[in-house]
C-alpha cells in the first residue's frame, strides 16, 4: 500500500451546506477537514499528488503514493465536491464503477519511507551520519513531492547516497550486504555489480548497465575499496534505483481505457513488494520474477497471500494504511495536535503520545494479522500498554515496550476507545463530544456535517450551573436554531456516547463538573437509521455493521494501495472489496491481497 | 549555475597532497588554502562604439539593468563580479597635432605607438616627427623601449619567467599590432624591446600543458573527481535508456528535467588539473586542430576564439602560468558574423584604414556587432573561470583578475582617454567587484562621466574618415585622463608583484608597486625617449577606489 496525500481518502464528500454548528472552546469541527475528494491532481489529473513537504525530513508520514502524477488518470466522478459550506448536510459521494485501467506514470519515484525501508533491507542501514547528525536517511532527503526531480532534491539524494556508501564501506556487517568478497580480488567487483545490482534495481541488470558499472574499474580512479564505494553511490543515485520504472511494452489487448501493456514479472514483483511490504522483495519473490512466474492472476495471488501473511514484513504497511484511513497523517485532523492539563489529568504526559500512537499501530496490525475484519477494528478489545498509557486503562506496566493486553470488551471496544483517539479528539482540559462525534459521523457513517458557521466558535455557554460537559454543550447549541438540526441529530450524539472517556481517554462515570455521565443518545447510522445507544459497545456494534463505513474503508484501501485518487476504474475494485466486507467478516489481509487481482495491477495504460 | 562539489561525501575535505616530483608538486602546492591568483588579459583593437558600450552609470554599484541595452549585455549574469574602472587613459596618444614636441604623444602611427606603449608605458623608437609620415622605420617598425606588463609580472611570478601569451586566430603580429614585449636586461635604456610572439595555436598551448598530465600519481581529489564523473556518466546513461522508451509526454519531461540537472551538476566542479578537466572544457584534439575564423563554430558551444579561452582557463586551473594573455587580431574580417568589412576599416567607418575612402553603410551597427562578439567572448571566458571551484570554495574567477583591455576608446578618433576597460574577478579579494568606479581626476566618483561620442558615421557617398583630424567623436581630451599606470599598479599588487625602494617592480623586492612605466602623462611621450624633461611618474601609487573595502 502506498501512502497518499491525506486529503485523498476518497470520501468524495459532497457537502450541500453546513449545519452552522456551534463550537465549544474555540475548536472547530473535524468535518471534511481532510479535504473531501482528491486534492489538486498531478499533471494529467486524477492521480495522487505528493505532499510537498517544506524541506528535508519534513512532511513526515504524508508521503506520496506509488504512481504519483499519473498521466491522464481518470478523475472520479462525485469526488472533489465542496466540503459543505452553509446549508444542508451532505453525504459521501458515490462513484460509479466504470471498468477500465487508469493511466499511470511509468517513472514513479520511491517515497522517502520506501527509501528508508529499501536501504535498510538491502544494506542494513537505518541511520546515516551527516555532519553532526545521525538520523534515518529520509530525514535528510527532500520531502516527498510529485513532479520532476528538482536541483535541491537531486543534490540531497547525492549527499545522502554518498554518506550511506561511505558508512556501508566502513561497517563490516553492512559492507557484507553490498560486497561479500575482497574488492581487490579478481572478479569481485564484477560479481558484486550483478548480485547487488539485481537487488537494487529489482531485476537483473542489462549488459549496458553492467558495462557502465564495470567502467568504474577500467581506469585507475582509486583503490578497489574506493571504486566499490563509488559503485554503491552509483547504485544509490541511479534512476532505476530511485524510481520504480515500468517500461515493458508487451501489448495485451485494446480495452476500455485503450491498449494496455502487460507488466513484466519483475515489474509485478516490484508492485507487490512495495504494495505489501513498502520495500524490496525477498528471495522467493525475486525467484518468481526471474522465472517469469508473475503474469497471471493466480500466480500473483499466490505470492500476495504468502507476502501478506508475513507479519514482520507486512505489519508496517498494514498499520500505515489504517493510520491513513483514520486520517492520522492529515494535518487538518486533530491527531496528536495538543497536550492536556496535567493538573487535571495527572496520568497524562507528553511522552504518552508515542505510546498512544504505538498502541494504535499495534492494534491495527494485531487485528489484521489475527484474521480480523472491519468489525474487529471497532470491537476488538486488544490493547497495547507501557508505563505511559497503562494507567489510563487502569493497568500497571513498567518499561517502554508495548505489551499486549486484553482490555474490558464493554469499556474498550475498538480503536475509538483507545487513548490515542480519545485524547486527540478532546480539548486541553475537557472532553470534546463535538469533535469525537463529527469524526465518527464523517469517517464511519459517511455523513458530512460541513464546517461550522462563521463566528459559531464565539458562542459562549449561557449562564448556568452545569454539572456535565454534555449539558454545557447542549446549552450552547440550543441557543441557535440553525445549529440544533445538525448537532442534536447527527454530530453530538456519538460524542455524548463517548463521554464516559475523559479528555485523555480514562474511563469516567462522574463528570469533572460533578454530575453523573449520561452516555445515552440517539445516534444516526444512516438515512432513516437512528437508534438509541446506551454505551460505547452498542455504538461500535452498530458502526461495525454500517455498510457505508465499510464502503468507505474499501475505497480508502484501494486508493491508498494503488496511490491514486478515487476514480471510476478503481471504484470497481473498491465495490468488490466493499461488497465482501459487507457480506461477511471478510479478513483485512484478504482484502489486501485482493488489491493484486485487479487488471490494473498487472496491466498498465500509458498516458498521453 | 550549479557549482556544488559532487563528491563532497566521498572525498571529504581536500586531502593534503603528497609532495611529488615534477609538475605535480607545484600543483599540489597550488591547492593550498589560499588559491593562487591569475591575471588573464584579453586585448582587442580599434576601440568600440563607446556610446553603446559604456553603461550610463560611471560610478556606483552595478546591476544587470545597467548592462541591459549596452554591448556588455552578455556579461549581465556576472555583474556581481565585474569592475568597470572609468576615467582612465592609456599613454602615447597619436593626434594629427603631434609634432614639434606638441600633442599628446609621439608622431609615429595612430596604432603602432599605442599598442607599443599600451602595456610597456614606454616610448617607442625610432621616434616619428611627422604624424602623417609613411616612413617605414617610424610608422611600421618602431618598438617600445621597455618590457610589457605581462612579462614584468611573469618574471616575478611565472615558473617559466614568461607569460602564457596567445595570439587568438594565429595572426602574425608586427609592431602595428603587438602588445607583448620583452627587453633584454642588458640592453640600453633607449634600445627597443623584442616582440614576444607567444603561441599562435591552441594546440601548441595544449602541448605545453600536457606535460602536466604526464606520469606521476594524481592527488586524492583528482581521483575523487574522476570517480564522480563515473557516477555522473552512469546516471546520464540510465536516463538515456529511459529516453529510448515509449512514455507519456509527462514522463518524458521528467527524464529531460533530471537530465538537465545532471548536465549542470556534471560540469567542472573542482580545480583539478587533469585530462578530464581538459576534456570537459573542450580542449580536445578535434576542437583544437582546426584553423577557422575566430567567429566560426568549432562545436555547438565553442567558436574559434573560444578554444583559446579554453586553453587560458585550463592553464589557469592547472596553475600553469599566473599571467595569461589573449591577444585578438587586428584587421580582421568577422565574416561568420555577417560582417565582410575589415575591422580596422570599419573603425574608420570607411572601406579602408586610411583617412579618406568610401563610407560604409551601417558602420556603427557592424561595429557594435563586433563589440558584442567580443563581449560574448569575454563572458564565455569568465563563465568558464567561474565554473571552476577552488579548494576554499571560491571560484577560479574569484581568484583571478580577467581584464578586457581595448586599444583605444573610439576607433575613428583614436583617443586613448575614457578607455573602455572591464575587469571580472576580484583577484582573491583585492578588488572591489560589482561596481563601476570613476577614478577620473577631474570629477572623481562622478556617476555621469561621458560615454563618448561614437554615434557618428559618415554619409554613404562621403569620403572622409570621421573626425580623424578633429576627433569630434571620442571623448573631449579634458576629461577621463586618469593614468592607466596606477591601474597596472593595482593589478601588480593584487598579483603579488614586489617592488624595490623606488616603487618600480623588482624581482627580490619587498614593497608594493607604486610606479610603472616611463611616465603617467601622455604628453611626456612627445618626441620619444628623453625628449621631455622631467618625464616621470607624477602620481605614484594605485587606485585606492578600486580596492576591496574602499
Amino acid at each position: 500500500m502506498h501512502p497518499l496525500r491525506s486529503g485523498l481518502l476518497g470520501l468524495g464528500i459532497v457537502g450541500l451546506g453546513a449545519c452552522g454548528s456551534t463550537l465549544g472552546s474555540g475548536t472547530s469541527h473535524d468535518g471534511g477537514g481532510g479535504g473531501g475528494g482528491p486534492s489538486s491532481p498531478g499533471a494529467g489529473g486524477g492521480d495522487v499528488v505528493g505532499s510537498g513537504g517544506a524541506g528535508p525530513g519534513s512532511g513526515g508520514g504524508a508521503a506520496t503514493g506509488p504512481w504519483v502524477g499519473g498521466a491522464g488518470g481518470n478523475a472520479g466522478t462525485g469526488t472533489g465536491g465542496n466540503v459543505g459550506t452553509g446549508g444542508n448536510v451532505g453525504t459521501v459521494g458515490d462513484i460509479a464503477c466504470v471498468p477500465g485501467i487508469p493511466a499511470t506514470t511509468q517513472l514513479r519515484r520511491m517515497t522517502n519511507r520506501e527509501y528508508d525501508a529499501v536501504v535498510r533491507d538491502l544494506l542494513g542501514v537505518t541511520t546515516v551520519p551527516m555532519g553532526t547528525d545521525s538520523k534515518a536517511p529520509s530525514a535528510f532527503l527532500f520531502a516527498d513531492f510529485d513532479g520532476p526531480m528538482t536541483s535541491d532534491a537531486w543534490r540531497l539524494y547525492q549527499d545522502v547516497g554518498a554518506a550511506i556508501a561511505k558508512a556501508v564501506m566502513a561497517s563490516p556487517t553492512q559492507r557484507a550486504k553490498f560486497i561479500s568478497c575482497d574488492a581487490a580480488a579478481s572478479g569481485c567487483l564484477a560479481s558484486t555489480i550483478k548480485i547487488f545490482g539485481r537487488k537494487a534495481y529489482r531485476r537483473p541488470l542489462t549488459d549496458a548497465e553492467v558495462a557502465r558499472f564495470t567502467s568504474f574499474s577500467d581506469a585507475s580512479v582509486g583503490t578497489p575499496d574506493e571504486i566499490a564505494e563509488a559503485m554503491l553511490l552509483g547504485f544509490l543515485v541511479s534512476p532505476p534505483f530511485l524510481m520504480v520504472p515500468e517500461m515493458t511494452t508487451t501489448t495485451v489487448t485494446p480495452g476500455p481505457s485503450g491498449p494496455s501493456f502487460q507488466l513484466s514479472s519483475h515489474e509485478v514483483a516490484a508492485r507487490l513488494s512495495f504494495l505489501l511490504w513498502g520495500s524490496v522483495g525477498d528471495d522467493a519473490l525475486n525467484s518468481a520474477a526471474d522465472g517469469n512466474q508473475l503474469l497471471t492472476r493466480d500466480q500473483i495471488l499466490a505470492q500476495a497471500q504468502r507476502m501478506v501473511a508475513m507479519r514482520d514484513k507486512a505489519a508496517t504497511q498494514v498499520s500505515a494504511f489504517h493510520r491513513h484511513w483514520a486520517r492520522m497523517d492529515d494535518p487538518g485532523a486533530h491527531w496528536w495536535t495538543l497536550d492536556h492539563d496535567i493538573t487535571k489529568y495527572p496520568l497524562y504526559t507528553p511522552d504518552a503520545k508515542a505510546a498512544f500512537a504505538g498502541e494504535l499501530d499495534s492494534f491495527f496490525a494485531e487485528v489484521a494479522f489475527t484474521n480480523g475484519s472491519y468489525k474487529d477494528l471497532l470491537l476488538s478489545n486488544v490493547g497495547f500498554v507501557n508505563k505511559d498509557n497503562a494507567p489510563i486503562y487502569g493497568l500497571t506496566s513498567t518499561g517502554t515496550a508495548l505489551t499486549k493486553v486484553a482490555l474490558d470488551p464493554v469499556q474498550r471496544p475498538g480503536f475509538l476507545t483507545r487513548a490515542g483517539f480519545l485524547s486527540s479528539y478532546a480539548h486541553y482540559d475537557q472532553t470534546a463530544p463535538l469533535l469525537r462525534g463529527a469524526f465518527i459521523m464523517t469517517n464511519l457513517v459517511g455523513i458530512d456535517t460541513g464546517p461550522p458557521l462563521p463566528a459559531a466558535a464565539l458562542l459562549p455557554p449561557p449562564a448556568g450551573d452545569y454539572k456535565t460537559n454534555r449539558a454545557k454543550n447542549e446549552a450552547i447549541i440550543n441557543q441557535s436554531a440553525s445549529c440544533v438540526a445538525c448537532h442534536t441529530t447527527l454530530i453530538d450524539p456519538p460524542g455524548f456516547v463517548l463521554e464516559n472517556y475523559d479528555a485523555i481517554g480514562k474511563w469516567q462515570t462522574i463528570d469533572p463538573l460533578g454530575g453523573a455521565i449520561d452516555p445515552v443518545a440517539d445516534v444516526t447510522f444512516g438515512a432513516g437509521n437512528v437508534k438509541q445507544i446506551h454505551n460505547a459497545q452498542e455504538m461500535m456494534q452498530e458502526l461495525a455493521r454500517t455498510p457505508k463505513g465499510m464502503q468507505l474503508y474499501a475505497r480508502a484501501l484501494v486508493s491508498y494501495g494503488y496511490g491514486r485518487a478515487p476514480n471510476q476504474n478503481d471504484q470497481c475494485v473498491a465495490d468488490d472489496i466493499g461488497g465482501k466486507l459487507v457480506a461477511s467478516g471478510y479478513p483485512i489481509l484478504n482484502a489486501l491481497a485482493d488489491l493484486t487481482q485487479a487488471d490494473s495491477f498487472r496491466l498498465r495504460v500509458r498516458g498521453q | 549555475m550549479n557549482r556544488r562539489v559532487f563528491l563532497r561525501g566521498l572525498g571529504g575535505a581536500a586531502v593534503a597532497a603528497p609532495f611529488l616530483t615534477s609538475v605535480w608538486e607545484r600543483r599540489s602546492k597550488g591547492q593550498a588554502a589560499t588559491p593562487p591568483r591569475q591575471l588573464i588579459g584579453m586585448f582587442t583593437q580599434y576601440g568600440c562604439v563607446t556610446s553603446r558600450w559604456f553603461p550610463i552609470k560611471s560610478h556606483g554599484a552595478l546591476t544587470d539593468a545597467d548592462l541591459t541595452g549596452t554591448s556588455l549585455a552578455a556579461l549581465a549574469p556576472f555583474v556581481g563580479k565585474l569592475l568597470i574602472p572609468r576615467g582612465i587613459r592609456a599613454m602615447n596618444e597619436w593626434t594629427a597635432n603631434n609634432k614639434d614636441g606638441a600633442g599628446r604623444g609621439q608622431s609615429n602611427d595612430p596604432h603602432l605607438q599605442v599598442v607599443g606603449s599600451y602595456f610597456t608605458l614606454q616610448p617607442i623608437t625610432p621616434n616619428g616627427t611627422d604624424p602623417f609620415s609613411f616612413d617605414t622605420a617610424t610608422k611600421f617598425n618602431a618598438k617600445p623601449v621597455g618590457t610589457s606588463l605581462d612579462h614584468v609580472i611573469a618574471q616575478q611570478l611565472s615558473p617559466s619567467g614568461t607569460p602564457l601569451f596567445m595570439r587568438v586566430g594565429n595572426h602574425a603580429e608586427g609592431p602595428s599590432n603587438a602588445i607583448s614585449y620583452l627587453k633584454p636586461s642588458a640592453a640600453a635604456p633607449d634600445a627597443p624591446a623584442d616582440i614576444f610572439p607567444g603561441y599562435g595555436t591552441p594546440m601548441a598551448v595544449l602541448t605545453a600543458l600536457t606535460g602536466l598530465f604526464g606520469p606521476g600519481a594524481p592527488t586524492a581529489d583528482d581521483l575523487a573527481a574522476a570517480r564522480g564523473k563515473k557516477v555522473t556518466d552512469l546516471v546520464k546513461g540510465c536516463l538515456a535508456d529511459f529516453e529510448r522508451q515509449d512514455m507519456s509526454s509527462e514522463d518524458r519531461s521528467k527524464v529531460a528535467v533530471w537530465k538537465s540537472l545532471i548536465n549542470d551538476a556534471g560540469t567542472i566542479v573542482s580545480r583539478s588539473c587533469s585530462p578530464d578537466l581538459a576534456m570537459r572544457l573542450g580542449a580536445t584534439s578535434a576542437n583544437l586542430s582546426g584553423s577557422v575564423n575566430i567567429a566560426s563554430k568549432v562545436t555547438s558551444d565553442l567558436d574559434g576564439a573560444d578554444v583559446y579561452s579554453v586553453m587560458a582557463v585550463l592553464a589557469a586551473a592547472c596553475n600553469y602560468n599566473p599571467v595569461i594573455f589573449l591577444k585578438y587580431p587586428g584587421s580582421y574580417s568577422f565574416s561568420p558574423l555577417g560582417i565582410n568589412n575589415d575591422s580596422h576599416n570599419l573603425s574608420h567607418r570607411l572601406d579602408n584604414a586610411g583617412m579618406t575612402g568610401t563610407c560604409v553603410a551601417n558602420a556603427l551597427d557592424q561595429l557594435q556587432t563586433i563589440d558584442r562578439f567580443y563581449a560574448a567572448k569575454f563572458a564565455k571566458l569568465i563563465g568558464m573561470l567561474d565554473s571552476i571551484k577552488n579548494a576554499d570554495g571560491s571560484t577560479l574567477l574569484d581568484s583571478s583578475a580577467a581584464v578586457w583591455f581595448q586599444e583605444m576608446s573610439d576607433g575613428s578618433a583614436h583617443n586613448l582617454n575614457n578607455l573602455p576597460i572591464i575587469q571580472a574577478g576580484g583577484c582573491g579579494g583585492s578588488f572591489k567587484t560589482g561596481w563601476t568606479v570613476n577614478v577620473d581626476t577631474v570629477n572623481t566618483s562622478a556617476a555621469n562621466l561621458s560615454r563618448g561620442n561614437s554615434e557618428t558615421q559618415c554619409m554613404v557617398g562621403g569620403t572622409g574618415m570621421i573626425n580623424g583630424i578633429n576627433m569630434s567623436t571620442g571623448t573631449p581630451a579634458t576629461i577621463a585622463n586618469a593614468p592607466i599606470n596606477k591601474y597596472y599598479c593595482n593589478l601588480m599588487n593584487a598579483m603579488g608583484v614586489k617592488a624595490d625602494a623606488s616603487g618600480f617592480p623588482s624581482k627580490g623586492g619587498v614593497g608594493e608597486v607604486t610606479r610603472f612605466g616611463y611616465s603617467d602623462k601622455t604628453t611626456d611621450f612627445c618626441g620619444g625617449f628623453g625628449a621631455v624633461a622631467g618625464a616621470m611618474i607624477h602620481d605614484p601609487g594605485e587606485y585606492t577606489a578600486l580596492k576591496a573595502g574602499s
